[in-house]
């Protein structure tokens, strides 16, 4: 019942947090966080063997769901924190729906309720952002194209992954009889319906070619909502196409054709990703395109659909979601510490803000991973799966740029501070003074009353520590990998 | 074959008809409400009260949605430069096309393969999944060019609507019977899909009313400047 409950909860806490916000910013802002805390709660209270029936089928816990919901849910609750210091709120809510859509797609282990629960939950996470919380919004005339694309995204993937899964199942479909047979036109059919679910969530996660919409995407909205929207909503998807070709399919050799695009999809992806996160020198794109960079790297899977790689699919997908959930609230923390997000404007940032060189250094290790990790295994082993000899060799070499465009960002924090960095305030904590010497109740009243001036005076310190916290999260989910 | 199927067949694609071709926005919103109603009913066998409850509010809850699309001045023309009788003979087209199709597929691959030729394609034609089938293959027809080119405003935004609940009937025809659960996750897809497309319709709106850059006239969706990566 932990399981419904967490569903419920997230559900009806992002949806009116969603719907009192625009009116009542304050109750809306408390109701979303509030939510989140439960969810936090809740998610760590979650057994994995929970089981519930409900509507004909059965949601049913696991290392996976668990993981899933408690990345997920203080990825929400300390990105809505870091909201508080500005002025808009389009994340919380957006980002509990989301949640909720996730924990029912993931757990039911039918892809149809799956696509459509993704479909219909994930749409609050591009339209709030997109159009409430659009940073320049009445002048970029990118704005509602953008907007637009990322709706038709998210809704274009989960129709499309309903009709393929509808086709396979059917008396006429390659699976209607179960797995598939080795025969040459049942092998044909099956790898035309694994190339359906890859387009869907290529679709949905922004992969070459469908990645203008998230690049274009991750340029105008705050980095705090691109979790929600570009990470976990598009890792959940994948997820559920995973679980869908273990199930229906299992382990087969695809069409040389189909396994090709398949892999090119996947190679074009961690190539073009990594060279842009490399190339671009301002915060966003890098965040962008390193997100663009995972899914790549987690699409490889679907090339063989070995029980092995789908595996490491789900540690790669789990680990890459909390490690770039973690850099998200890292950029947006460098943004409002320093008010500025190019490169060029940070130099010399570390040494003002040491918290944060801490948090990167941590999300450096979470994404480039070390042998032992699970994230570093997974990376291995899904371009192994697909890519064999020397081009796999090289291939790992290209996936393994986060050491350069992560690396890039602590070096140019090491050099001498630019005029951004000179002028921000400093992150390290300090106290005003609002206690009163002695105890007695008085001093407790005063304390209180100093509290949200103390909360404004060392904001930037806080923003850090969330910022850390969150890395820390990410390093030992990278580290640990999907529970079994 | 069922004849009360067949009657809400026929009903909801009369519903699409009106809504993609009506020139009053009342009248298009009538007919929208009668595709969401009817296709909840195009289910064999019948789903439990409860999930035919949420599926029925869900569809209204969709209608009430587009409402808002609709501009509050003068009656905003929704309606299809082709008129409805030629839509209608598009849906009626696609309809027989696409349950012919299916009753082909049908037949090949073995539904009433105990029985002779024209038997066989009798016995597959009764099913009620082909009538799901081509309710979808009309709905998609009739929703796809505003879906498309329908500019802004309400008449994309049915658009938008009709394809959704024709993959919804495709997935319902070609799979059977989805669950409680599954009919309660397909209903937020579809009120997920008002509230986008109608969000986006208003933000055009708003945008072009401002005299805001939102691309080529008279399409608020281009982009005018494409960056490779």
């Amino acid at each position: 019942m932990t399981l419904l409950a967490l569903v419920l909860v997230t559900l009806g806490g992002g949806v009116a947090s969603i719907l009192v916000v625009p009116g009542r910013l304050r109750i809306g802002t408390a109701l979303g966080l509030v939510t989140a805390a439960l969810a936090v709660l809740l998610a760590l209270l979650l057994p994995t063997d929970d089981a519930v029936a409900t509507g004909g089928a059965a949601l049913s816990s696991s290392g996976l769901v668990r993981l899933t919901a408690l990345g997920w849910s203080i990825g929400t609750l300390a990105v809505g924190l870091l909201e508080l210091a500005g002025r808009r709120r389009v994340v919380t809510g957006p980002a509990l729906v989301g949640l909720a859509a996730a924990i029912v797609a993931v757990s039911v282990h039918d892809p149809a309720t799956g696509f459509a629960a993704l479909g219909g939950g994930g749409l609050a996470a591009i339209l709030m952002p997109g159009l409430v919380g659009w940073r320049g919004r009445g002048a970029d005339p990118a704005h509602l194209p953008t907007v637009a694309r990322g709706t038709w995204a998210v809704l274009g993937s989960a129709l499309l992954g309903i009709a393929v899964i509808a086709w396979a199942a059917s008396p006429v479909g390659p699976l209607a009889n179960g797995p598939p047979t080795g025969d040459p036109a049942t092998r044909a059919a099956t790898s035309l319906a694994v190339l359906g679910i890859v387009a869907a969530v290529a679709l949905r996660s922004g992969l070459i070619p469908a990645h203008v919409w998230a690049a274009r995407f991750t340029e105008g909205v705050s980095p705090l909502a691109i979790p929600a929207a570009l990470v976990w909503g598009p890792a959940a998807f994948m997820l559920v196409a995973l679980d869908w070709g273990q199930v229906a399919i299992g382990p087969m050799t695809l069409d040389p054709v189909v396994r090709a695009l398949i892999i090119g999809a996947g190679v074009a992806s961690i190539v073009i990703g990594g060279l842009a996160a490399l190339l671009h020198d301002d915060l966003e794109h890098i965040l962008g395109y390193s997100i663009l960079q995972d899914a790549g790297v987690a699409i490889l899977a679907f090339a063989s659909l070995h029980t092995e790689a789908a595996s490491a699919a789900r540690d790669w997908l789990l680990a890459s979601a909390t490690v770039k959930t973690a850099l998200a609230a890292w950029v947006a923390a460098m943004r409002s510490t320093f008010g500025a997000h190019r490169l060029v404007d940070l130099r010399g940032w570390v040494n003002r803000a040491p918290a944060l060189a801490v948090a990167i250094g941590l999300i450096f290790l979470g994404a480039v991973g070390l042998p032992g990790m699970a994230i570093f295994a997974a990376r291995f082993a899904l371009i192994g799966s697909a890519v064999s000899g020397w081009p796999g060799t090289l291939l790992i070499v290209l996936a393994l740029s986060p050491v350069l465009y992560l690396g890039r960002v602590l070096a140019i924090g090491a050099g001498q501070p630019s005029a951004a960095v000179m002028a921000a305030p400093s992150a390290r904590p300090r106290w005003r003074g609002g206690r009163e010497a002695g105890w007695s109740g008085r001093p407790l009243r005063a304390f209180a009353g100093a509290l949200p001036a103390e909360i404004r005076a060392n904001r930037t310190a806080l923003i850090a520590t969330l910022s850390i916290v969150l890395a820390v999260l990410a390093f030992g989910v990278a580290i640990v990998g999907v529970p079994d | 074959m069922n004849p009360a199927l067949t009657a809400v067949a026929v009903a909801v694609v009369a519903g699409a008809v009106i809504a993609v071709s009506s020139r009053d926005p009342r009248a298009a919103l009538i007919g929208l409400a009668a595709v969401f109603v009817g296709a909840a009913f195009l289910v064999d066998p019948l789903p439990g009260p409860a999930a035919l409850g949420v599926r029925i509010v869900g569809g209204l809850l969709c209608v009430s949605i587009v409402r808002l699309a609709v501009s509050p001045g003068p009656a905003e023309s929704a309606s299809s430069p082709l008129g409805w009788p030629a839509e209608a003979f598009l849906a009626v087209a696609a309809a027989v096309g696409g349950g012919g199709v299916a009753v082909g597929l049908a037949v090949a691959a073995g539904l009433g393969s105990s029985t002779t030729g024209s038997e066989a394609l009798a016995a597959a034609a009764a099913s009620p999944a082909i009538l799901f089938t081509s309710t979808a293959a009309a709905l998609f027809a009739v929703g796809a060019t505003p879906a498309v080119i329908g500019g802004q405003g309400v008449r994309r935004t049915i658009g938008i609507l009709l394809v959704a609940v024709a993959v919804v009937l495709v997935r319902i025809g070609f799979a059977g019977a989805p669950t409680d659960l599954e009919q309660v996750a397909l209903a937020s897809l579809l009120v997920g899909t008002a509230i986008g497309t109608v969000a986006l319709a208003r933000a055009s709106t708003s945008a072009v009313t401002a005299g805001g850059a939102t691309g080529r006239v008279g399409d608020p969706f281009a982009d005018p400047a494409e960056e490779p990566l």
